[in-house]
């Protein structure tokens, strides 16, 4: 061992630097130690700076942690936690065991508010409202004034057979309707069409060129036929339109509903 | 029964207080070891959160029986720090080629002066930090442990699971290593 000798080499006084430095040579061993620096620059340099330099790390305090990393560790193991006035945790944790099994075992009295407060159930909730309002607007159950008959069962049952034979009439009247005007408009075209447009318009009255005589045929100055059954054709078939027309209203006014 | 073996025991069975016990008492210990292991206060801060999430899932395992808590936190702490070490050894190396450019201007101020004396002033933190990043993980968790956690020997053996004669020479090398460094950077011994 490098205890007994008397005189250390280098490398042995440098391997055994620590131990110098941190009290743990036996009386012998730091006698040859000292003999040793005290005969060997080197070896004195070296144990001067290393001695220094744990003593600069001994003296560095230790770094002041950020204050909120407590905060965070603790909302990462035990859960977040409401506010500190009551410092009491909301979704809490036993070490040891994964979080999430205890959040399922170890639920507080209130630990249910939260599941309510999410924003998909308040549109659930909102939605189911609007659809029971419609239900029962169809129902015929007047909220406004809502009486203890109406939410009878026979009563419902009866406001819906009521409404829904409503809502079947008032749909077939829609159908019946739109059917006359459809034909109202069909006979105003036909009519329309019974107009002999393609038929050549006599040509404007030409003006008596010198020369002319009164023999010439006569052409009527406003422009229109000389025939005047021509002229009442367009007439006679507005007129037939209007019958149908008026007819088919009194039909229709004939079938509505008492 | 030692007072974090107690506070283990509480946690084990469910006493959330005495969680938040442990974690303040071992906060700063955990965080400033990650720091001087990293040399970023970002990633120590993650890796402190870290460590102390795998506390909190593996405390089960804990037994006062393989000795200390604060041994066993340690060498938590000590593993989860080389897996970050291994995982970004990427980005080291291209950090290591902008630091090079930018050290030596930061090392002027202090040229001529002991570490004890820069100490004082806080510059030794700085420099340290600089000269611990360019050591090898062993040799600086080593140093880390004994010179700055101020574990002894038999706790830092337990941590670093090696024989007592690895940690002594991890130490010792350690302690040379970091005082050559310092002196490239212009800290003298004497």
């Amino acid at each position: 061992m490098a205890d007994d000798h008397t005189n250390w080499t280098c490398a042995e006084t440098e391997e055994r630097l620590s131990d110098f430095l941190d009290g743990l040579l036996a009386p012998d061993g730091l006698a040859a130690f000292e003999r040793h620096r005290a005969g060997c620059a080197n070896c004195a340099a070296l144990s001067a700076r290393v001695g220094a330099t744990v003593s600069g790390l001994h003296g560095i305090a230790l770094l002041e942690e950020p204050p909120e990393l407590v905060r965070a560790i603790l909302d990462r193991t035990i859960g977040t936690r409401k506010a500190d006035r009551d410092a009491r945790p909301v979704a809490s944790a036993k070490p040891g065991v994964p979080a999430a099994q205890l959040a399922e075992s170890e639920g507080g009295w209130f630990d249910w508010l939260s599941a309510i407060m999410q924003p998909q159930f308040a549109y659930g909730a909102l939605a189911v409202m609007v659809s029971a309002l419609v239900v029962s607007h169809a129902l015929g159950i007047e909220w406004r004034r809502p009486t203890v008959a109406e939410l009878q069962p026979d009563s419902i049952y009866r406001a819906a057979n009521r409404q829904g034979h409503l809502i079947y009439a008032r749909g077939t009247k829609i159908v019946s309707d739109s059917r006359v005007v459809y034909e109202i408009q069909s006979a105003f075209e036909s009519a329309s069409e019974s107009v002999p447009e393609s038929a050549p318009r006599p040509k404007p009255a030409a003006r008596p060129t010198p020369g002319q005589t009164e023999n010439a045929p006569h052409v009527n100055p406003n422009g229109g036929p000389r025939d005047p059954s021509r002229a009442s054709r367009p007439a006679n078939a507005l007129a037939r339109a209007a019958a149908e027309t008026a007819s088919l209203i009194l039909g229709v006014h004939s079938r509505s509903l008492p | 029964m030692e007072p974090d073996n107690q506070l283990v025991q509480q946690c084990l069975r469910g006493e959330n207080s005495a969680w938040e016990i442990l974690v303040q008492t071992h906060t700063r210990r955990v965080y400033n070891m990650c720091y001087r292991f990293t040399g970023d206060r970002h990633a120590a801060e993650d890796l402190t959160q870290d460590v102390f999430v795998k506390i909190f899932r593996t405390l089960g395992s804990y037994s006062s029986a393989q000795g200390a808590f604060t041994a066993w936190m340690t060498s938590v702490t000590r593993n989860l720090l080389i897996d970050n070490y291994r995982r970004t050894k990427h980005d080291r190396i291209t950090d290591s080629i902008d630091d090079d450019a930018a050290s030596p201007v930061e090392e002027k101020p202090s040229a001529g002066r002991r570490p004890d004396q820069i100490a004082e002033h806080g510059e030794l933190r700085r420099h340290l930090q600089l000269a611990l990043g360019k050591m090898s993980p062993e040799l600086r968790e080593a140093v880390i442990l004994r010179d700055l956690q101020g574990l002894d020997y038999r706790e830092i053996q337990d941590t670093l699971s090696v024989p007592e004669g690895t940690v002594k020479s991890r130490i010792n090398r350690g302690r040379i290593e970091l005082a050559r460094l310092l002196e490239q950077m212009g800290v003298r011994g004497q």
